[in-house]
């Protein structure tokens, strides 16, 4: 085992390598949404839609002016979320979140979220009773 | 109550979809008939995007791998006890309680190892064990570090990173195993311009099945592709073995009768299969496909030979050989050993909705993309 952590240990030095590799990419994103158009946001989740292959958060906004708009933010596989221990009632409406996104190519209020997080920083999805999101590691295979 | 705007000003836009106004849109070209190259319908990350992008997010990739380093690390500590090594004797195959090898149960179509072999390795085909272990461990890595400039949303806040799942290390450097520098073979001309002509573009017709909710992305062929379209269900009977994949819950029946294929007039988008044992192997024969499915270029006349065989108690070994003289130039093959799924040992609904907003999207991406090629060619 000495021998596990000692590769470990290489492997974690090699962090700043591998940072700029490019994540898989996936069938949907690389033509709707725009790298040029990253948005920081908070916001009210005002619906949650699970609904394969994509989960979509619609999030109101309220902007410097008072505006408030509706915004719809893509994210991954229900399946996947169900599998972890989500249900349609983990996320709340009325949750205060922050999201991290690209805004859509066409230009209207929706985009692909790249972190959704409560404001004191817990992801949104990976917290509660989800199996293997509180750092506990997984069943053993 | 903190619902402010801290990056970039909004539109404030209806954008209720009625049925009639979304045909409409699906069957019209709102860019014309002079159609841009692939290349400019989709994200162009300059190194300069990259870095703004990293600027404008709350978290760096140290900052998300930290968020997920001890569930990481713990993962690996257990993966690499089970490296998957082709060299190694395999165990008897357990027996179903009619005499034949029992397949039947939850497996997963997964992997770090690539498709074709890197240039690095292109006289290795084998991994040592140690060599195995750490790119297993840079994978996991790198998975787990979110690049916010990804332009994609933070996999491992959905559980769909590989390493979140039973994934193990393998001593292959490449999953084709044929031919022998573990590459695609060669396009034919003909191949070439068919894959060419599958090229997505702004168009309906030119997405693929998978992307318009039509089939799974599991094949056949089964390659990997990511987690939670990897997840598979053997079902077997003394005549019959039935394979699902949650990708789009397509289902793959194989007789085992001895019958004939379909006459040829028959296509389909999974083929037409028949398998038979060969000792503990199932080996499926797989032909009739539909002229519409776009796999890699493929052919409707496509030669599929797949071999199940369950090499261990929580392995099912998947093999693939590809014979298509009209797109590839020699047959290939492919070895993928599938691990036997984590509980929840089941399958989920993957009834496909992608036409809610996702096929919309793409392609209103894609058409305003398109029109910035053209203004810009025309400027030029």
């Amino acid at each position: 085992m000495a021998k596990t952590i000692e590769l470990l240990l290489k492997t974690m030095s090699l962090m700043s390598l591998l940072l700029t590799m490019p994540a898989q990419a996936h069938h949907s994103f690389a033509a709707a949404y725009d790298e040029n158009k990253p948005l920081n946001m908070e916001g009210v989740v005002t619906k949650v839609e699970l609904t394969n292959p994509h989960s979509w958060l619609w999030v109101d906004i309220t902007s410097e002016d008072g505006t408030v708009t509706n915004w719809g933010f893509e994210g991954g596989p229900p399946v996947n979320l169900f599998r972890n221990g989500v249900s349609k009632d983990s996320l709340p409406e009325g949750s205060e979140i922050r999201v991290f996104a690209y805004q859509a190519k066409s230009g209207e209020n929706k985009g692909v979220a790249v972190f959704f997080e409560y404001l004191d920083g817990r992801k949104v999805f990976m917290g509660g009773s989800a199996p293997g999101a509180d750092g506990n590691p997984r069943p053993n295979l | 109550m903190p619902k402010k705007i801290l990056g970039f000003s909004t539109h404030s836009q209806t954008h209720e979809v009625i049925v009639s106004a979304f045909i409409l849109f699906l069957m019209t070209d709102a860019v014309g008939q002079d159609s841009p190259p692939p290349s400019a319908l989709i994200n162009q990350q300059s190194e300069q995007t990259l870095e703004a992008a990293r600027a404008a997010s709350p978290h760096t990739s140290q900052s998300t791998y930290a968020y997920f380093e001890d569930e990481a690390k713990a993962f690996i500590e257990n993966a690499i006890q089970y490296t998957w090594d082709p060299t190694a004797p395999r165990l008897t195959s357990k027996k179903t309680a009619w005499g034949d090898p029992d397949l039947g149960g939850y497996w997963l179509n997964i992997a770090y190892v690539p498709l074709e072999r890197p240039e690095e390795y292109a006289s290795n085909p084998l991994h040592t064990q140690e060599e195995a272990v750490t790119a297993f461990i840079q994978w996991t890595t790198r998975d787990a570090a979110v690049d916010p400039a990804t332009v994609h949303y933070d996999w491992t806040e959905f559980g769909m990173d590989n390493w979140q799942s039973p994934i193990r290390p393998n001593r292959r450097t490449s999953l084709i195993t044929s031919p022998t520098n573990g590459r695609v073979p060669a396009l034919t001309p003909e191949g070439l311009a068919r894959r060419e002509a599958q090229s997505r573009r702004h168009t309906l017709e030119s997405r693929g099945l998978y992307e318009r909710c039509i089939q799974g992305n599991q094949g056949p062929p089964s390659v990997p592709f990511v987690q939670n379209t990897g997840q598979a269900q053997i079902i077997q009977t003394p005549d019959h073995v039935i394979l699902i994949t949650q990708a789009n819950s397509d289902v793959r029946i194989f007789p085992l009768n001895g019958s004939n294929h379909a006459p040829e007039t028959i296509r389909s988008y999974l083929g037409d299969s028949r398998g038979h044992w060969e000792n503990d192997t199932l080996v499926v024969d797989t032909t009739n496909f539909h002229e519409s499915r776009k796999w890699n270029g493929s052919s409707s006349g496509l030669q599929l030979e797949e071999r199940f065989t369950r090499v261990d108690e929580k392995i099912l070994l998947y093999e693939a050989t590809l014979t298509d003289p009209s797109t590839w130039e020699t047959p290939w093959s492919i070895e993928i050993p599938w691990p036997m799924m984590d509980a929840p040992r089941w399958l989920f609904e993957f009834a496909c909705h992608e036409q809610n907003y996702g096929i919309i999207n793409v392609l209103r991406g894609a058409r305003a993309r398109a029109a910035e090629y053209q203004t810009t060619q025309k400027v030029e």
